[in-house]
């Protein structure tokens, strides 16, 4: 699904990524660890190609298609969904408004007519319901005044809307209590399917508890330099990196 | 009174004295030196003769949804048109060949403005309303614009008796697209206690059209005024609201959209003049500019020593699209009395790349991201828009400027 070679990336002339290697097949979770600084989130930005960020080298295929090629709507068209690690507040616009628009713009890029009026509102309400999201957040304005948490599940429910082929979820877990990390993993976990991955970014080995990755990552320096299964969560708790850096050296 | 027949540079016809203004009212001809025009040069208007002209359009054919209204009146090029005007009594009228009628003329105030005096001396036809009670029906009025160096004068008044209210859609139409106009439009409102006036305003120009307006209104005790004006395109778009409240409890709420396109300029000039206690006054004005065009909110409040209890409050906001494109902002509070509330904001950035991208990361365009942005940015006005009618008219230039 995800098939990214060597890729580099560079932000003001500071080099970020140096060389990632990383391949997502479907039905997969893959988690990404590492200290700070390691470029975690410069991986989710360039993938879901936020602007700043010069691809300097290597390559990213989503599904066959060159994914840097994209504008970040035909990216998200495509089927990928980054939920924000600072979701954005936009007031004046509405939230069902904005996800209606999203709902339809995406069907019309794949060629179908806009979702009926009925449908869309019966899948707004199953989906808030999946993230325990009142409705009454759903009929504000996007994030506004919404707490840390409630921006966090808005994320998920976002995702849940939209169906994307693959998730990136970047620092969802931060700032987040015990009740609401439990909330935003059981939506990304209802989720999940044999048709879809998902990329779970985190500091802290405690979400992946919630959410059971296939593989682990640890990128340090711009590079993914040692993968294992969940146990090396784990391990990286309980020892934190240094010990693979020294590995590494 | 004198028809207006042509000059071919406002400057020279000025100063050349055949419109008699200079020396029988003293008026001088604003230059950019002149601070009431700093931002607005009227050497733009020089380019084109003037001439008043009469002509025949078909208002339906400009104007969509004019059955929805009980109560039309169509100005063509400045003169009134009955034939398709109806729903006029004897408290919404008009008032027709203003040479007949001295005392309505010259009781204009503002002579001293260039474009007051101009009015004084070659408005055709206008708007009269004179109302006792609430006028349920809303009130439309369509300045159409027709044929190319057309000029056109039309003086409006508005006087609402004690308790009496009323809501007036205004619509400045083009009929052409690149036609050089020019049309000067003055307002008198007089709000008697607790009368209330809902005015909206929309100038429709299209990249030629010159435009000046004045409002000059009165307040008395309790009564409140919630003038809208939207102002899209315009060659030169100049408007003067001038507001006085001299009884107390009584409201000046003044709200404002400019859409710049095209290179238009449109200045918005305010005054709230605050004479006496317990007054307040609200000011919220958009401004959206791109392909190289410039806007100007100039904003006065003018706290009098004995308006004690004072409560104004303004705000202005501009998003530029491009870096070709100006705007000039100039809040002025001059304030005399101690005991009162005056705030005033004003911001000028671009639009916020962050949601941009928050919103193409959910499949929308940038192009869908940028208007429903831009959109959200305007809702703070659009949303004080209580006429349904002028709402969905005033959406539907924001959707032009768009497209």
């Amino acid at each position: 699904m995800l098939e990214i070679k060597n890729l580099q990336a560079q932000i003001e002339d500071k080099q970020i990524l140096k060389g990632l290697n990383l391949e997502v097949k479907p039905g997969e979770v893959h988690a990404i660890m590492g200290p700070n600084g390691a470029g975690k989130s410069t991986l989710a930005s360039v993938l879901s190609g936020r602007e700043g960020y010069e691809v300097t080298g290597g390559s990213a295929t989503f599904d066959g298609k060159d994914l840097l090629d994209l504008d970040p709507e035909e990216r998200a068209r495509e089927g990928l969904f980054l939920a924000f690690q600072y979701p954005v507040e936009i007031p004046g616009v509405n939230n069902t408004t904005f996800l209606k628009t999203a709902v339809n713009e995406i069907r019309e890029y794949k060629g179908l007519d806009p979702m009926p009026a009925k449908d869309f509102l019966k899948l707004l309400k199953e989906k808030q319901a999946l993230v325990e999201l009142s409705s009454d957040l759903a009929k504000r304005s996007v994030n506004e005044g919404f707490s840390g948490g409630e921006k966090k599940r808005n994320e998920i429910f976002q995702m849940a809307m939209l169906e994307p082929k693959l998730g990136i979820l970047d620092e969802t877990d931060s700032g987040l209590d015990i009740d609401a990390l439990r909330i935003v993993a059981n939506g990304v976990n209802k989720l999940k399917s044999k048709d879809n991955a998902f990329i779970v970014i985190t500091h802290y080995q405690r979400l992946l508890d919630y959410i059971v990755p296939d593989f682990v990552h640890v990128l340090h320096d711009g590079k993914i330099i040692k993968t294992g299964d969940k146990n090396l969560a784990l391990e990286l708790e309980e020892k934190g990196y240094d010990w693979i850096k020294a590995e590494k050296v | 009174m004198s028809t207006f027949k042509y000059i071919a540079n406002f400057v020279e016809g000025f100063k050349s004295n055949d419109w008699n203004l200079k020396t029988s009212e003293g008026v001088d001809f604003p230059t950019r030196k002149t601070e009431y025009y700093k931002y607005t040069s009227l050497k733009k208007l020089s380019t084109q003769r003037f001439a008043s002209i009469s002509s025949k359009v078909d208002a339906r054919k400009v104007f969509e949804g004019l059955d929805d209204y009980a109560t039309v009146l169509v100005f063509v090029n400045g003169f009134f048109d009955a034939s398709q005007s109806k729903g006029l009594t004897d408290q919404v009228s008009v008032v027709s060949k203003l040479d007949s009628c001295p005392a309505f003329l010259t009781s204009q105030k503002n002579v001293d403005q260039l474009f007051t005096s101009m009015n004084n001396r070659f408005a055709t036809d206008g708007l009269v309303i004179d109302l006792k009670g609430v006028l349920k029906q809303e009130v439309l009025v369509l300045n159409i614009l027709d044929a190319s160096g057309m000029a056109s004068f039309t003086k409006n008044s508005i006087r609402l008796d004690k308790n009496a209210q009323c809501s007036v859609v205004y619509k400045t139409i083009s009929t052409g697209q690149n036609l050089e106009q020019f049309s000067n439009n003055y307002f008198e409102i007089e709000l008697s206690d607790n009368a209330i006036l809902w005015f909206y305003n929309l100038q429709n120009g299209t990249k030629a059209l010159n435009l000046i307006e004045q409002v000059e209104s009165h307040l008395s005790a309790g009564a409140n005024l919630h003038y809208f004006c939207i102002s899209k395109a315009g060659k030169l778009v100049r408007n003067n609201i001038n507001n006085k409240i001299t009884a107390p409890s009584a409201e000046v709420n003044l709200y404002g959209i400019m859409l710049g396109e095209q290179g238009s300029h449109i200045d918005h000039h305010t005054l709230v003049d605050h004479d006496t206690p317990h007054t307040q006054s609200n000011e919220i004005y958009k401004i959206i500019n791109k392909e190289a065009s410039t806007s100007v909110f100039n904003g006065k409040v003018l706290v009098r020593p004995d308006a004690q209890k004072t409560n104004a409050y303004q705000s202005s906001s501009a998003i530029l699209l491009d870096d070709a494109s100006n705007v000039y902002a100039k809040p002025e509070l001059e304030i005399y009395a101690d005991d009162v509330k005056c705030s005033h904001g004003s911001t000028t950035g671009q639009i916020d790349k962050e949601a941009l991208f928050y919103l193409q990361a959910r499949g929308l365009s940038k192009t869908t991201a940028k208007k429903m942005l831009i959109e959200a940015f305007l809702t703070e006005v659009t949303d004080l828009i209580e006429s349904e009618k002028a709402g969905v008219l005033t959406s539907q230039m924001i959707q032009e400027y768009f497209s």
